[in-house]
């Protein structure tokens, strides 16, 4: 039952334009960024680098779109948001690279052009991950919105 | 013989057996007290949000009914902080593998709406008609909400529902179980989902953000794989070499603007470290680049690091950049720039820029808010003078900078403002005055670590 999706939930996410300011860097604590980098590390570890960004940035994004929790301690304990808090990998030691990828996040970048969502196609068994709008696929994740 | 050992071997085998039966049992209790447990805080957390919705309904008909504007800015804030609560209240609950998103969206545009007039100086800017309309379609949709949540607790309540099955059920999309809660609370959201658009007034689109057909315009024509290899590669100025393994692939059409990744990697690289580079389908123009070779121990400084930034955004046309804010991580230094225009900073039209400290090579770009934005302004001409701004400062802080500065507002807007750099005891903060009005638009505080120039 956890390993249906990697980390997502649903959201219609219907972003008109106004709800995404320029990606202003949220000013977090050094503890989210320690919850952030266990996440990634949680989650995409063997991915490529750019799909570890990606993982970082799509928890940024649901900071700041409406259908998500306020906080990052709140994205990555939603109850079955992210695979990795289900099954307790995200007590792993991160690595530098997780922590890398979540300070190039944090500085703007967006490998998945705003996405909301990740599914891995090969074990996702959830009909309604595949509805969402996909944006593209980076290492073994599909991302969408 | 053999009913000798069966006679010593007969009370050690059941004394184990009563031990491991006992021993399975403290674990089935135990086992039992940790669902027990998690179902509580599933509980708790949905009669939560019952009660916070139900507040944040009747809050919602006082603001209709108190005449006083100190009354409906108090209204309004509690409005607001139900909203939130109501929010945090969904977050917690195991709806991941469903569709509730609309009502959490609901709740948070609400609570953006009642914020933005709370805070507002409702003596001078009173509620609008308009806004008097929206209010009373939130209480009208607050009440049917409620009512819809307040059909799914009673359910709980007198069927003793529980959410570890509904998060079962979820998971395993089983059609046989009970799904009340989830039929209801599909309910609640499809109701939401009806309701469209509400004119939250506030919620304008962002000005002086191209839309997608403005941008499709000014980008220019669409590009081949082929022709985003060759910019990528141009970007990053490397010659098109047989040795170099070049992918191309066209991304999704769920993108808001069309775009080619290119991920390229050098003779000898492994695999992780390839240099990835988007470039838009029209146009061409790199939205971002970056580049995860190993970085040595810095040779350069941050400035000189700076000076490498600035020179590679001059040579991709990018003049007139201000750095804005430094930092440093592995090896790497990481430069945000704002462009310029007469002096003035604007600061939607940002870039980023990273340089492997080792050897200056530029391992990362940033551009996205940049190619949404940036175009000739025609700015408008302060009304104040700095001096007349510095007046509207707080007294407590110590200027250590000013200037003209173009920003967005929290309610989208861009407006020109004088920007103060300020310190107050250790703290530094980045105070934006309306150049026109002298109002506060916006605070920023400044991380310790960034070096701002």
């Amino acid at each position: 039952m956890r390993a249906l999706l990697c980390g997502m939930v649903m959201a219609l996410a219907a972003l008109s334009m106004g709800d995404r300011p320029a990606k202003a860097v949220p000013n977090l604590s050094q503890n989210d960024i320690n919850l952030m980098a266990r996440a990634v590390y949680g989650e995409a570890r063997g991915e490529p680098y750019i799909g570890q960004v990606a993982v970082a940035a799509v928890i940024l994004n649901r900071l700041e779109s409406p259908s998500f929790p306020n906080t990052i301690s709140g994205i990555l304990f939603e109850p079955g948001a992210f695979t990795c808090v289900a099954d307790g990998q995200i007590w792993l030691t991160p690595n530098q690279t997780a922590y890398k990828a979540v300070r190039d996040a944090l500085n703007g970048w967006d490998p998945t052009g705003g996405a909301l969502y990740y599914f891995n196609p090969a074990t996702a068994t959830s009909k309604w991950i595949w509805s969402r709008p996909q944006l593209k696929r980076i290492g073994k994740h599909i991302f969408c919105k | 013989m053999y009913r000798r050992i069966a006679a010593v071997l007969f009370p050690v085998l059941l004394l184990a057996l009563v031990g491991a039966g006992y021993w399975g049992y403290q674990e089935h209790q135990e086992k039992n007290a940790i669902l027990i447990k998690t179902e509580n805080q599933y509980q708790r957390a949905f009669h939560e949000l019952n009660n916070h919705i139900d507040q944040l309904r009747s809050e919602l008909g006082k603001v209709l009914a108190v005449n006083s504007r100190r009354g409906v800015a108090q209204t309004l804030s509690n409005v607001w902080r139900l909203a939130y609560a109501a929010q945090e209240d969904v977050g917690q609950l195991p709806l991941t593998l469903m569709p509730f998103n609309k009502t959490e969206e609901f709740l948070s545009k609400i609570g953006n709406f009642a914020y933005q007039t709370a805070i507002r100086d409702l003596t001078k800017e009173p509620l609008t008609p308009q806004e008097q309309k929206t209010l009373e379609t939130l209480y009208k949709q607050a009440t049917e909400i409620q009512r819809e949540l307040n059909k799914v607790q009673t359910a709980i309540l007198e069927r003793q529902l529980r959410w570890m099955d509904v998060e079962l059920a979820l998971a395993s999309e089983d059609k046989q179980m009970d799904n009340t809660i989830i039929d209801g609370l599909r309910t609640v959201d499809d109701r939401v989902r009806q309701y469209g658009e509400l004119d939250f007034g506030v919620e304008a689109a962002y000005e002086g953000e191209f839309d997608k057909n403005e941008l499709d315009k000014r980008w220019g024509q669409p590009i081949t794989a082929e022709e985003a290899k060759k910019r990528a590669l141009a970007f990053l100025g490397v010659r098109p070499d047989a040795n170099l393994k070049v992918r191309v692939v066209e991304n999704k059409r769920g993108v808001e603007y069309r775009s080619y990744s290119v991920a390229i990697r050098r003779p000898g690289d492994k695999a992780d470290q390839d240099v990835n580079v988007d470039v838009t389908y029209r146009g061409g123009h790199v939205l971002w680049m970056l580049d995860n070779r190993p970085v040595d121990k810095p040779r350069l400084t941050l400035d000189q690091g700076l000076d490498k930034a600035t020179a590679f955004l001059k040579q991709r046309g990018l003049s007139n950049m201000e750095a804005m804010e430094v930092s440093q991580y592995d090896g790497v230094g990481v430069y945000k720039f704002v462009a310029t225009q007469n002096g003035v900073r604007l600061y939607p039209d940002a870039v980023a820029v990273q340089v492997a400290l080792d050897s200056g090579r530029i391992v990362g770009y940033s551009a996205e808010s940049y190619l949404r934005h940036h175009r000739p302004r025609t700015l408008p001409a302060p009304g104040l003078t700095e001096a007349q701004a510095r007046r509207h400062l707080n007294g407590h802080v110590r200027v250590e900078d000013a200037g003209l500065a173009l920003i967005k507002n929290d309610t989208g807007r861009e407006v020109l403002c004088y920007e103060f750099l300020v310190r107050n005891g250790q703290d530094r903060y980045r105070i934006f005055l309306n150049a026109q009005t002298g109002e506060e638009e916006k605070i920023e505080d400044i991380p310790a670590a960034a070096t701002p120039r």
